[in-house]
Parts: structure tokens; C-alpha cells; sequence
């Protein structure tokens, strides 16, 4: 099972990242991700890139962005090029083609995230360890909140998008779709709780905000993290119980 | 008794709209090729992903060698091969990486696979580009490494969905070549759909006529062509048949006109015309009788015979499907 889950996995890589648009286009997009994230980013902050959390926590985000792509390309995309009904045909389980396209999704997303994460730290290191005196590192619960969150979240994603992926008609559609999801399952709970927030009476905005200020850092990166496995649990067993191929759309 | 490789009792499939496969009963032995044959819409792919366990049926059951197509699906799919409508290739992917990943996906070791790629690619000529990206390939290559990759892991049962559509009359005789010659090699039993009458005749031990889901005809090339309509033309050697006698033979009963070719006396029948009855008018008539034979004809006009036949009574069926959504 697990031999066909990484051949299922490395054909998704090979076929949707590495040759999509072909090499150059491959490596330029690359470029630009490890380019913008990993040396211009850094650049801007100097020495505080390693001692403000939250510019971290900013791009643990970057994944999804990446993900959605590719995600919404599992399935829909096979559907539009005519692969799928013949995938659907081969002695590979319902498990492994499912699973090698969500592992394909989060090889790639976290892949990426590492990488960025390495390159800033050599980019930080280059342009001012000789100046601060030291080497420029995240401290080890930054670095942990970062490679478990950003994994979370590229599971979320990954999930969420193949799950959509499996009825979208088009590569589109998914996409759309899952950007909605995106945003209804990110986005709509932190404007609802702006909205609440302003709602309230001053004296208790106040209250509210020293409260989050004092905040443990690392009480936060837990919670979400606790948040993010449940939604990744969720969405899997999602996708698991969508993904049965003798109720796909095949045409 | 030879042994079946498919057998569907009452197999049916609904869509919300359509009733695709109607009360499917048929049995395959093994070893042959099977035609499926039927104008567009009329079931042929539905029953192949019934029997590939692709889609589940409304009502009926099938084995493909000896596995249930519902219960049974994965155990059919590790036996068999499929080149359905598309040649689902992956075409950002080489010819090579594409039976690397099918192989592998049937459970055959990179050295197996790699042997097995020599020895079915270089008698199609496809060999040498193996290592180029399958997206620059003509449809006819991408369609005949399409059939190599059905027949990878050796299985034992192959299902052929349309596999000269779109092709060139050149390419599609070449990929007719090719499946003659494949299948012969590799034993296997061949269920192939089309709505090609000389592909058919050509590539098919046993045939089956399907329309509306509804199989009208399952036998031979030649049965389907003798039974439908029983003797529909005969060809007659014949000495002193004049030309009143052959105006004679064509106002007899049961045929439906007479015409000479090439020294010899064809007669198209009706489904009532009897061959004694016609052979003892031309002796009494002073005809010197040496030859008489059924006519051959193709299976293409048996084919349009049968689907003229199931129009008429067609009506019937549709009500009958349009009763049931």
C-alpha cells in the first residue's frame, strides 16, 4: 500500500509540478517563491526576521497558496485530460490514488516551506551574522511551531482541495471552489470575530486586547495547531469517504 | 465446455435520464475476441465500466473471470487491461515513465517492466522514442502505446473501447495490424467495442449487437449474418437461364429482385423465400443447375438490417425506458 501511495504520489509530482509548463517555467516559478519568501522578505526585516514571530507565522500560511494549485488539479485535472477513467482502471486501490494525490500536494507545499525557511536563514546569516556578532537562528519553539503548523496547514489544504477535486468537472470549478472553502473555513470565522470585537464597549475591547497581548506564544501555536489536526482529520476522512470510484463522474 | 470469461445475467444500468444497459444477458468464453458492437449512445462503454467495476449496476450481475463485478472489481481490474474511449496517456510524462508508472501499478518489478517495454514496443516502431515526452506523439502512437499499456502486466482479459476512433484510415489499419498481431501473442481474451463492421469482422470470433442498451443479436460474424432475416441473397451457377426466366425469378415469391454478375444469377430474398422452391422452379423452367450459395453478405449490412429491424419495433423500448425515469 505504501509503495503504491508514493508511486501514485511521484507520478503527481513529476506530471502536475515538475512538467506542468514545462522546465523553464518550472524553474521560474520556483525561483520566484524561493526568491520573494526566502531572500527578499528576509532582506526587508534585517535581524528581526529571526526574533519576530509573527513574520514567521505569516508565511507557515504560504502552503496553501501553493497547495491550491496543485490540489485542484488532482482529480479535475485527470477528468479534463482524459487520464482518469484509465487510472480508475489500474489494480491501484481507492486508498493509494486518493492518498498519493494528497502526499503529492503535501510534499510539495511543505517542501517548499522548508526550503523558504532554510534560504531566509542563509540570506539573514550572509547579510548580517558578521555584524550581529553571532549566527541569526529562530529559537527551537519557533521553529517547531513553524514546521508543525505549516505541515498542518498544508494537510488542511491539501485535503480540502483534493475533496473538492474529486466531483469538480473542471480544474477551474475546483479552483474557485476552493478558494471559497478557503475562505469560508479561514477567513469568515476571523471576520466574525473582528465584528464581534467592534461590538463590544471600549472598556472591554480593551481588556480583550491586554489579554491577547499577554498571550503565551507558544499556548497560540498550540491551540492552532490542536485546530488545524482537527480540520485535517475532518477533511481527510472527508475525502476518504468521497472518493469512491464507482461513483465518480468519469466524462 | 469452454470456460466463460464473462457472463452478465439481466444487467442493467440507469442514469437519471437514460437507461444505458437494459436487461444484459451474455456470456463470453475465454480466449476469444468479442465484439461489442452498436452506433454511438447505445450502452457499449457503460457495459464495459459495469464489467470493470466502474460504475455499479441497477439491477443484474456479471463475473469476469469468475469475479463479481461488484464484489469482485478490484480482483478484475489486477486481471485485465483497459483501453477505454481516450488512450489515457499522461502526456506530460515520456512513453517510458508512463509503463514505468502502469507496470508498477500492476504490481510488476522496474526490471520486469522494463523487459516487457522492449518487447512490445520495438515491434510497433516506437521503441526508440520511448525517453520523448508523450505529448508530442501523433493520436495513432499515443493510441497503439495506449494498447501496450493495457497489455503490460499480461492480463488476461483485455477491454478495447472504440481503439480506432479518431484515427486516420492509416492509422487505424495499422492499429488494427498491431491488436491482430498483440493479441495473438499474448493469448488473451479481447472484448472490444466498436461501431467499425469491418474491424469486427476482422478482429472478432463472436459478436453482440447492442442498441439502447438492448442486446438484438449475440453469435458468430457469420450467424449474425445468416439469421438476420435468415437467407437474405443467394448466388446461383447456372446454365440456359434466360433473360424472361430471370424476370420470372424476380416476380417469384420471396424474392425481391434477380439480376446477373459475372456469369452469374444473384438474388436478394426476403426473409420468407425458399431456396428448394427457387431451385425447383429454375430445373422446371430447363435451368441446368450447377451451384447454388448462400450470398456473402457483409456484416455491415447485417449490422444496419438489425438496427432497421429494432427501429420499428424500437418505439416500443423507448416507451418502455421513458416509463421507468
Amino acid at each position: 500500500m505504501i509503495g503504491d501511495i508514493a508511486l501514485v504520489a511521484g507520478k503527481e509530482v513529476r506530471e502536475v509540478v515538475l512538467r506542468a509548463g514545462g522546465s523553464k517555467a518550472t524553474i521560474f516559478n520556483l525561483a520566484l517563491i524561493l526568491g520573494v519568501f526566502g531572500i527578499l522578505m528576509p532582506l526587508q526585516a534585517g535581524p528581526e526576521w529571526v526574533t519576530r514571530p509573527w513574520l514567521l507565522f505569516a508565511w507557515t500560511w504560504l502552503p496553501l497558496f501553493l497547495v491550491s494549485a496543485l490540489v485542484a488539479d488532482s482529480f479535475a485535472g485527470e477528468r479534463e485530460r482524459h487520464t482518469l477513467e484509465t487510472l480508475l482502471t489500474t489494480a491501484l486501490s481507492d486508498t493509494a490514488i486518493l492518498f498519493g494525490k494528497i502526499i503529492a500536494a503535501v510534499a510539495y507545499g511543505y517542501g517548499m516551506l522548508v526550503a523558504v525557511m532554510v534560504t531566509s536563514l542563509l540570506t539573514v546569516n550572509v547579510i548580517h551574522a558578521a555584524s550581529e556578532g553571532r549566527l541569526l537562528l529562530f529559537s527551537p519553539w519557533v521553529t517547531a511551531s513553524v514546521l508543525v503548523i505549516g505541515l498542518l496547514v498544508t494537510l488542511f489544504v491539501a485535503a480540502l482541495g483534493v475533496m473538492i477535486s474529486i466531483n469538480a468537472k473542471t480544474v477551474r470549478q475546483a479552483g474557485q471552489t476552493l478558494s471559497l472553502g478557503i475562505l469560508a473555513v479561514i477567513w469568515i470565522p476571523g471576520v466574525l470575530l473582528g465584528y464581534v470585537y467592534r461590538t463590544l464597549p471600549t472598556t472591554q475591547q480593551v481588556a480583550l486586547w491586554e489579554w491577547a497581548t499577554t498571550l503565551d506564544g507558544r499556548l497560540v501555536a498550540l491551540w492552532t495547531a490542536g485546530i488545524l489536526l482537527v480540520l485535517d482529520a475532518l477533511f481527510v476522512a472527508l475525502a476518504a469517504r468521497r472518493f469512491k470510484r464507482n461513483r465518480l463522474s468519469l466524462d | 465446455m469452454a470456460e466463460i470469461a464473462i457472463a452478465t445475467s439481466g444487467l442493467t444500468r440507469d442514469f437519471p435520464s437514460v437507461r444505458a444497459v437494459d436487461d444484459l444477458t451474455l456470456e463470453v468464453p475465454a480466449g476469444i475476441v468479442f465484439g461489442f458492437l452498436g452506433p454511438n449512445g447505445s450502452g457499449k462503454t457503460t457495459t464495459v465500466r459495469l464489467l470493470l467495476g466502474l460504475v455499479e449496476p441497477t439491477a443484474g450481475s456479471g463475473t469476469v473471470l469468475g469475479h463479481d463485478i461488484v464484489s469482485g472489481a478490484a480482483e478484475i481490474r489486477c486481471v485485465s487491461g483497459a483501453l477505454m474511449e481516450h488512450p489515457g496517456i499522461y502526456e506530460r510524462l515520456s512513453a517510458e515513465e508512463n509503463l514505468l508508472f502502469f507496470g508498477r501499478a500492476a504490481g510488476m518489478k522496474r526490471a520486469q517492466i522494463v523487459a516487457r517495454i522492449g518487447d512490445l514496443l520495438e515491434p510497433l516502431g516506437l521503441y526508440e522514442r520511448r525517453g520523448e515526452l508523450v505529448g508530442t506523439w501523433s493520436r495513432g502512437m499515443k493510441q497503439r502505446l495506449a494498447v501496450v499499456r493495457a497489455l503490460m502486466h499480461r492480463p488476461r482479459m483485455l477491454f478495447l473501447d472504440e481503439p480506432t476512433a479518431g484515427l486516420d484510415p492509416v492509422a487505424a489499419a495499422d492499429l488494427r495490424d498491431d491488436l491482430e498481431t498483440l493479441v495473438a501473442e499474448e493469448g488473451v481474451t479481447v472484448f472490444v467495442n466498436t461501431h467499425h463492421l469491418a474491424e469486427a469482422e476482422r478482429l472478432c470470433d463472436l459478436v453482440g449487437v447492442i442498441r439502447r442498451g438492448r442486446l438484438l443479436a449475440f453469435g458468430t460474424p457469420d450467424e449474425i449474418r445468416g439469421n438476420v432475416g435468415g437467407v437474405r441473397r443467394l448466388e446461383i451457377v447456372a446454365e440456359n437461364v434466360t433473360e424472361t426466366l430471370l424476370d420470372e425469378l424476380a416476380c417469384a415469391p420471396g424474392i425481391r429482385g434477380a439480376d446477373r454478375e459475372s456469369g452469374r444469377i444473384r438474388l436478394d430474398l426476403t426473409p420468407e423465400a425458399s431456396v428448394p422452391a427457387i431451385v425447383r422452379l429454375l430445373v422446371e423452367r430447363g435451368a441446368a443447375v450447377e451451384e447454388v450459395r448462400r450470398g456473402s453478405e457483409s456484416l455491415e449490412e447485417a449490422f444496419l438490417a438489425l438496427l432497421e429491424r429494432a427501429e420499428s419495433a424500437g418505439v416500443e423500448v423507448t416507451e418502455e425506458v421513458s416509463g421507468d425515469r
